[in-house]
């Protein structure tokens, strides 16, 4: 769900960077010192929790968990998700440095816009909740995703096989994944800790 | 198949090597890197592209890391500026288009070049060294130190999912998209981050104890010196002859 350095054209970096820097301070204001802990190792179990995989087929796909990261960060999601991605850089120079301004757009507001939404839900069943907010996040990452690419340079989506059309597909099992994973997450945490689930 | 899919080398395996990228400071080293970087996505045609490939490739041949673990490092792109260049070449079907082959040439070898660059500049530098040079730039304190809590933590994460996934494997619990499997995972995910979220209150309360005042405390940087600065200024004038020359107003 990256992207990588070189791969967007430079306009869109820029305009992407300067956006995600705004989303960043709205994140990061008025952090207190006793959220400093929750924020940074919630950041650290997420990042640790990508790095599962289930196996499909012949490959394999890791849970990104985009939804979960908002219904537990709430408006931090984003700084958690930006802490994330510079550890992924510098540790395994996985996303690139230029883009990381896209790929917090990519992750880090479908994240704060799960978790904004989520208090909203009351009336849903909480396993439901899990599933609309899991699989709407991802569903909004990977449009970002594309959105960004297209907007980069329109060849990624001519004709009937093109990287846009490929990308959503081969998205499809992350989505059944993903929507899954967050529903039983949330009825887990709901069952040991309901005071946490608004 | 588990967890032990990421068997990556940490980044610093080779830190503690010498050569004239070992001796960077890190501040400027980064700098140098990131202006680098930035100036390569800049460029629009080939045979700058190419140039900047070479520099990078250079670089890092004299950088003394194990060209093994630079290759493996680089594998990351791969699926991705595959299947990048079929969909771009192919897109259309049959006969394979020359301007999509050529875009995925040119978004490849940018690609390449900045990820060549990152893994010897974080290759010949101590993690830590980078997290030290990133708490220098007089960015906010809280998020940083956020930061290094985070990097902190993640080790002991991940030990303590791997053993949870050895105990799953030892009930022969097999992964796999269906119900049962993503139950256990889902339920191992909420579990996980529930303890991490009492650790983070005790956390907290330690450093509290310990008279914690909101001010991380982080190692002086180094003094800059000559070749330091040479290094850096090196760096930024090769990049920009490369986009000179991109835009045609070298030669």
């Amino acid at each position: 769900m990256h992207i990588a350095d070189g791969v967007l054209s430079p306009s869109v970096v820029g305009a992407a960077a300067a956006a995600a820097g705004g989303l960043l301070w709205y994140s990061a204001r008025e952090l207190k010192a006793e959220e400093v802990p929750r924020v940074g190792l919630l950041a650290a179990a997420f990042f640790v929790s990508s790095l599962l995989r289930i196996p499909v087929g012949v490959t394999s796909i890791h849970p990104v968990l985009l939804g979960l990261t908002g219904v537990f960060l709430g408006r931090r999601a984003p700084l958690a998700v930006f802490l994330g991605l510079l550890l992924q850089a510098l540790l395994f120079q996985h996303g690139g440095l230029t883009t990381l301004g896209v790929n917090l757009l990519i992750m880090g507001l479908p994240a704060l816009l799960a978790g904004l939404a989520f208090p909203r839900l009351r009336r849903l069943p909480v396993t439901i909740r899990g599933v609309f907010g899991g699989g709407a996040a991802l569903v909004m990452a990977v449009s970002l995703l594309i959105g960004f690419l297209v907007l980069s340079a329109d060849l990624y989506a001519k004709g009937p096989f093109s990287l846009a059309n490929l990308l959503a597909a081969a998205y499809l099992p992350v989505l059944l994944a993903e929507a899954a994973l967050t529903g039983f997450a949330v009825r887990l945490v709901q069952q040991v800790r309901p005071e946490m689930i608004q | 198949m588990g967890l032990g899919q990421v068997h990556l080398q940490a980044a610093d395996t080779y830190a503690s090597l010498d050569s004239w990228l070992h001796r960077w400071e890190p501040r400027l080293k980064l700098a140098a890197g990131l202006a680098f970087v930035v100036g390569v996505a800049l460029l629009e045609s080939l045979l700058p592209a190419v140039a900047a490939l070479g520099v990078a490739v250079l670089v890092a041949l004299s950088s003394r890391l194990p060209q093994r673990f630079i290759l493996e490092r680089l594998l990351w792109l791969a699926p991705f500026l595959a299947l990048m260049t079929v969909t771009l070449a192919l897109g259309n079907g049959w006969p394979p288009s020359a301007a999509g082959l050529v875009f995925a040439g040119l978004v490849s070898l940018k690609a390449l070049t900045a990820l060549t660059v990152m893994i010897t500049l974080l290759g010949t530098q101590t993690l830590q060294a980078s997290l030290n040079a990133l708490a220098h730039l007089r960015l906010p304190s809280l998020p940083v130190l956020a930061l290094f809590l985070a990097y902190r933590y993640i080790f002991l994460f991940r030990d303590e999912l791997h053993a949870t996934q050895r105990s799953l494997t030892a009930r022969a619990f097999r992964p796999g998209l269906n119900r049962h499997s993503l139950r256990v995972f889902g339920e191992l995910m909420g579990t996980l981050l529930l303890n991490v979220l009492d650790r983070s209150e005790r956390v907290h309360r330690a450093m509290t104890a310990r008279g914690f005042n909101g001010q991380p405390h982080v190692e002086e940087p180094r003094v800059v010196n000559t070749p330091d600065v040479c290094k850096s200024l090196a760096s930024v004038a090769t990049i920009a002859v490369l986009i000179l020359l991109d835009r045609g107003i070298l030669f």
